[in-house]
């Protein structure tokens, strides 16, 4: 009985509503930390999407999800800029529902159109920007918010928004690494004491990671290593108790921070997790107070 | 634009510090006049966005099983499995060609696979990661390397050439604790013998073939 009692009451804290703040945080952040992933294909339209680049044939196998045709050089280029309007839209809430709309769309299709330029922000981005999309991410701190008030200026302005919205990205999150942690409970993470150090040793390598590497003893990778799999394994633990909630927020952003500085490439997954975690568990009054400056518009 | 669903009570519901957003204006909760925001349509569609997120969450914990129809759509949640394993070697591929009355000579292939071209997120190392097994899609680079050779493109290597040579260098790793060298990337460097695996080379008869027509 009490386990039914608790359950509601977790469902009915699912859907309380919340401080839109976590909402127009991610949809400001979000969107520019995905372009930023994506401004190094942006910059190739042709050998990226185009007939001109090199195209993986049509072949079967477990690499390729679904083969889509090359596009012409033109639609290439038109895609990029689209990705680049779209995105820079949906962040400043211009017809953002629209924009976030198209900004999805193009995100999925550059993930399946170039599996050879796909990686974990390509997968997560468009589901990312979808849930934008599909919620009230415009309506406060955003063009939209502004032109609204300008035209009916006793419109309301809403300060909270519907639970779920936001409890989709909180529970995300600890989904997400607790999937992380399995997999590597599966891999070499419990048998292997070097996993960390053995991928410092190729391109991903960083100024930061190579003294690190140098510098740090031998014992220092392994309990990094044991400490991040103890916060993926146990994230929905640590992001459900509210006595380890912050610690958690702080563990989460100092690993992606760690991960952006030592893996070269991975920055900006790493932003989009910091992101993430931050528009999701930081306490909220700190994100009304970045989002001060936007008062007076809307 | 986005419906903002009025409340009779929306302090009971408004908890912590969500009042607080600057411009929400407190005395509006107290009147009753604050608005919460809510996604687009009726409530029974809401409920079915909720039931895609269990599914996508159950996705990302364990990526369903791939029938044909439902593999675009898997992609998007098999992305968790981040560095589950210990690396055992650092691998790079590298390309070579064969100049026509020479011999194999190293190509630069960043010219060819511009975007990100000194790291392994580049296309020509993922190409080299997926598919260095695959003849079809070995006989499409070969193609693309050769046209794109002949149309001029300045990858270090003058003259005609007959095919291609894709082989992964994998170098040892040092132990925890020595010292590590500094990477960087350079497609020309000498690869020791034991440290190569030829992967895929354009056959003699086709070499033999490109650069006598």
């Amino acid at each position: 009985m009490q386990l039914i009692v608790f359950f509601e009451n977790a469902v009915a804290a699912m859907f309380r509503p919340r401080s839109i703040a976590r909402l127009v945080a991610l949809r400001i952040l979000a969107p520019l930390a995905i372009l930023g992933f994506m401004s190094s294909r942006i910059a190739y339209p042709d050998d990226w999407l185009s007939d001109l680049g090199f195209r993986v044939p049509a072949v079967t196998g477990w690499q390729q999800p679904i083969s889509l045709p090359p596009v012409p050089s033109w639609a290439a280029w038109a895609v990029c800029v689209a990705l680049v309007v779209s995105g820079l839209a949906t962040s400043l809430g211009a017809l953002t529902r629209w924009s976030s709309a198209v900004f999805a769309a193009l995100l999925a299709y550059v993930a399946l159109a170039d599996r050879l330029a796909a990686f974990t922000v390509s997968k997560i981005a468009p589901v990312i920007v979808l849930v934008l999309c599909l919620s009230p991410s415009g309506a406060r701190a955003s063009i939209d918010a502004w032109w609204r008030h300008r035209r009916d200026p006793k419109a309301p302005r809403p300060a909270l928004v519907s639970g779920g919205c936001v409890s989709f990205f909180q529970i995300m999150l600890p989904v997400f690494y607790v999937s992380s942690g399995i997999a590597k409970v599966k891999g070499d993470w419990l048998s292997e004491p070097y996993v960390l150090w053995t991928h410092l040793h190729d391109s991903y390598q960083t100024t930061v990671s190579w003294l690190l590497a140098n510098h740090l003893p031998a014992w220092g990778w392994t309990v990094s290593q044991g400490a991040v799999l103890v916060f993926e394994c146990g994230a929905p633990l640590w992001f459900a108790l509210p006595f380890t909630r912050r610690f958690a927020l702080a563990f989460g952003v100092t690993m992606h921070l760690g991960i952006g500085l030592m893996f070269g490439p991975v920055i900006w997954f790493s932003l989009l997790m910091i992101i993430l975690l931050g528009s999701s568990y930081a306490p909220v009054a700190w994100l009304e107070r970045v989002l001060t400056p936007t008062r007076a518009p809307a | 634009m986005t419906k903002v669903a009025k409340r009779k009570d929306p302090a009971k519901t408004a908890t912590g510090p969500g009042a607080r957003l600057p411009g929400a204006h407190v005395h509006e909760l107290r009147g009753g006049l604050a608005g919460v925001a809510t996604g687009p349509g009726p409530r029974w569609v809401r409920l079915g966005l909720v039931a895609l997120a269990v599914l996508y969450y159950l996705g990302l914990i364990h990526p369903p099983a791939k029938p044909s129809w439902l593999r675009p759509v898997a992609f998007f949640t098999d992305a968790t499995g981040l560095f589950p394993r210990a690396d055992a070697v650092a691998i790079e591929y590298r390309l070579e060609v064969w100049a026509c009355g020479r011999s194999w000579e190293a190509i630069d292939p960043r010219p060819y696979f511009p975007i990100r071209p000194d790291d392994k997120e580049s296309r020509f190392q993922r190409l080299g990661y997926f598919y260095d097994r695959n003849r079809t899609v070995m006989q499409a680079l070969d193609a693309y390397i050769s046209a794109h050779h002949a149309a001029g493109a300045d990858d270090g290597v003058v003259g005609r050439t007959g095919g291609i040579r894709l082989f992964k260098s994998v170098r040892p790793l040092p132990s925890a604790g020595e010292p590590v060298e500094r990477y960087h990337f350079d497609p020309f460097a000498p690869v020791p013998t034991e440290q190569r695996r030829d992967l895929y080379y354009t056959p003699a008869s086709e070499r033999k073939r490109r650069c006598s027509s």
